[in-house]
């Protein structure tokens, strides 16, 4: 055990070098564009500092606020194809090989590219990764506790009619499982607080997803912000109007304007697609996008990063059994 | 707004404040990222393809015959994803959101859901941190086709029977996502079954703990629905006609989406119980994941009454001392099986292909 808490370390440290390391070019861009990143970010911390005492899910910072911080990502400029597959590779090697080091591993390291490389707002971040946190309690709770007529397992609780009861080896199962989760969430994370959507989707079209899909995920996202748009001036304009007043006044306000909000979305369909045939619209939307390209070094930390965590698994196999 | 509606609202909203000042902060029926081992997330993955595929089908047909319907089809993908994101009204400031599966079956017919859901399913992961990409597959088939199919069916079947359709639609809705939920719940417990007594009593752990907070939003989603039901009922009877809700005589000269017939959506709900129950009972209390490979040796045991002395080693487990994880085992296997699935689909595809070509001429698609 004490050499392999050793090894993680020495793998964290490694690979958060790895990750400083690779930042050098991308400082002096940064530099160049300091500026606009400085304003952008004053108005973050205002921000952040009105709603310091909530974490998780609130929608007073706005619903699309990881749309928001994928824009203003410092790694954004990152190749997207690389960021999808890492991340999904990731993603996958976490949930594959279930090992705590592991799962701990990938959490810190994602946690520190998204935040010290990508510049997000650490408690931007934190609330962001709360958001599953009530999945997370109520799911390895209910996997670890267990309910019986008979006192059971190593710790039990009597209540009444019954025992909930729980034992080591649950225990232990549920802080893998929930350390596994954690990790997987971080790495999703990674990707998607630094790559906006348009750009996931533009990866997908390059991989053959069928131009259907492309074509209605490319609208979809880009409707969801019209629609979010006309529902918010819908409440406001209900709200003007004492539209949520009492509960049952605003029952029946969040009713009406989800109904009239899907009419006039479906007007807006009509007017969108004559709008898109007036301009040669013949079944394909094509974005032009910046040309990112794949930096050879981040290739060669990903593999790196790679053997990190076979390296971990190793150690965790040979400490479990040497 | 006439007296009725009126009286419908106040109901409603009486009944909504009882619901809420039982209901705890939401659980949303989302499975979380990493939440499910690889095997099973590929698993409800390949349970989805049919369904993604007979989606994507009708999607195509429709698109084809009807570039406009693309727009209305995206707007509506929209519309789902944002009514889902609302936060409800709520008196004791709990903050929960409809799954708007209900409505969209309704509205839309539960063909074109599994594809549309799918893809707002990957923008709640994106944008909203909801739900993830490994457990796609499992949320896909919960939330977009078991729980739509079962509240199309009861929608329609009601409707037929001559039911007033405010109880109707109110069923539908409620008994949709009930039936949402007892799909994740079952999908969490095969995942991890309780060390005694299996999937069994697994089951009843989770449809117990997260019955307090999905039977009260389950009755919240069908009083919500029913309320925009009939608020779009009615200011807006002609766009709905245009969708194709209530099964209502599609205009087959505009081309909206249609919704499928009765019989393809039996079957396809057999199916999908047949999908949902068969590991349930198949695997029953004492199930165990196991292959052939022991059974040879238990077979000489009983045989010879001797214990069998394999002669070879694998070489892999020499190498790494020891025996491959169980999940990085079951990957291989899964990918094996991908990779057949892979080859056999697609010499199914070209000689399908093939045999259109020689019965008629070529029609170049697009």
């Amino acid at each position: 055990m004490q050499l392999g808490y050793f090894l993680f370390m020495l793998a964290l440290a490694l690979a958060v070098t790895i990750l400083i390391r690779g930042m050098s070019p991308l400082r002096a861009h940064a530099a160049e564009e300091g500026h606009d990143h400085e304003h952008e970010h004053e108005h973050d911390h205002e921000h952040d500092r009105k709603h310091k005492h909530k974490l998780g899910h609130s929608h007073d910072t706005g619903v699309f606020s990881i749309d928001y911080y994928a824009y203003i990502s410092a790694i954004r400029d990152w190749n997207p194809m690389f960021k999808v597959f890492f991340s999904l590779a990731v993603l996958i090697a976490v949930i594959a090989i279930n090992s705590l080091y592991v799962s701990l591993f990938v959490l810190i390291t994602m946690g520190f590219l998204t935040v010290v490389r990508g510049r997000i707002p650490l408690h931007q971040y934190i609330s962001t990764l709360t958001i599953p946190i009530v999945f997370v309690l109520v799911g390895s709770l209910t996997i670890a506790l267990s309910f019986a007529r008979q006192p059971l397992g190593q710790y039990n609780l009597h209540l009444g009619f019954f025992y909930i009861y729980t034992s080591d080896a649950d225990l232990l199962r549920m802080v893998n499982l929930m350390a596994k989760a954690m990790a997987a969430v971080s790495a999703l994370f990674m990707m998607t607080l630094s790559t906006p959507s348009g750009e996931i989707i533009s990866v997908m079209r390059k991989v053959h997803v069928p131009r259907l899909i492309v074509e209605l995920m490319n609208m979809i996202y880009r409707y969801i912000f019209v629609i979010m748009e006309t529902n918010r001036k819908m409440h406001d304009s209900a709200e003007s109007r004492l539209g949520y007043v009492d509960y049952r006044t605003s029952v029946k306000s969040f009713s009406g304007t989800a109904s009239n909000l899907l009419v006039v979305s479906l007007k807006k369909a009509n007017a969108y697609y004559d709008a898109l045939i007036s301009r040669g619209y013949n079944g394909e939307l094509l974005f032009l996008e910046r040309e990112k390209k794949m930096d050879r070094e981040q290739t060669v930390l990903g593999v790196v990063y790679f053997l990190c965590i076979v390296v971990l698994f190793a150690v965790q196999k040979a400490a479990l059994f040497g | 707004m006439s007296s009725k509606e009126k009286k419908v609202v106040g109901f409603i909203s009486v009944l909504l404040i009882m619901v809420d000042l039982f209901s705890p902060r939401a659980f949303a029926m989302h499975i979380m990222e990493g939440y499910l081992p690889v095997s099973h997330s590929l698993f409800w993955f390949a349970v989805c393809l049919p369904f993604w595929f007979m989606g994507f089908k009708s999607l195509k047909k429709t698109v084809a015959e009807h570039p406009k319907s693309i727009s209305i089809i995206a707007i509506a993908g929209a519309f789902i994803f944002v009514i889902s994101s609302l936060k409800i009204p709520s008196v004791t400031g709990s903050c929960s959101h409809m799954t708007g599966t209900g409505l969209a079956a309704i509205l839309f017919g539960p063909t074109p859901v599994a594809i549309l859901g799918s893809i707002v399913l990957i923008f709640q992961a994106l944008l909203l941190a909801h739900g993830g990409l490994t457990t796609l597959g499992a949320n896909t088939f919960s939330m977009c086709i078991a729980g739509p199919l079962v509240s199309y069916l009861i929608f329609t079947g009601l409707s037929k029977a001559g039911a007033k359709k405010s109880f109707s639609v109110f069923l539908a809705a409620a008994v949709g996502d009930l039936f949402t939920y007892c799909v994740t719940a079952l999908q969490l417990a095969v995942a991890y079954p309780a060390a005694d007594g299996g999937i069994a009593t697994s089951i009843v752990k989770f449809m117990g703990v997260f019955a307090p907070t999905q039977i009260p939003l389950a009755i919240i989603e069908g009083l919500l629905t029913t309320a925009i039901i009939i608020g779009l009922e009615s200011y807006a009877k002609s766009e709905l006609t245009d969708i194709g809700f209530l099964g209502a005589q599609v205009s087959e000269s505009k081309g909206q989406l249609k919704p499928v017939g009765g019989k393809a959506v039996t079957a396809l709900l057999i199916a999908a119980a047949l999908i949902a129950l068969i590991p349930f009972f198949a695997l029953g209390s004492s199930a165990e994941f196991g292959g052939s490979d022991d059974a040879g040796s238990e077979m000489i045991n009983e045989v010879t009454g001797k214990e069998y002395e394999p002669w070879f080693e694998p070489v892999l487990e020499k190498a790494i001392g020891g025996e491959l994880p169980g999940e990085i085992e079951s990957l291989f296997f899964c990918l094996q099986t991908g990779i057949g699935v892979g080859i056999i689909a697609y010499f199914m595809g070209r000689f399908n292909e093939r045999k259109k070509l020689e019965k008629g001429g070529f029609i170049k698609e697009q």
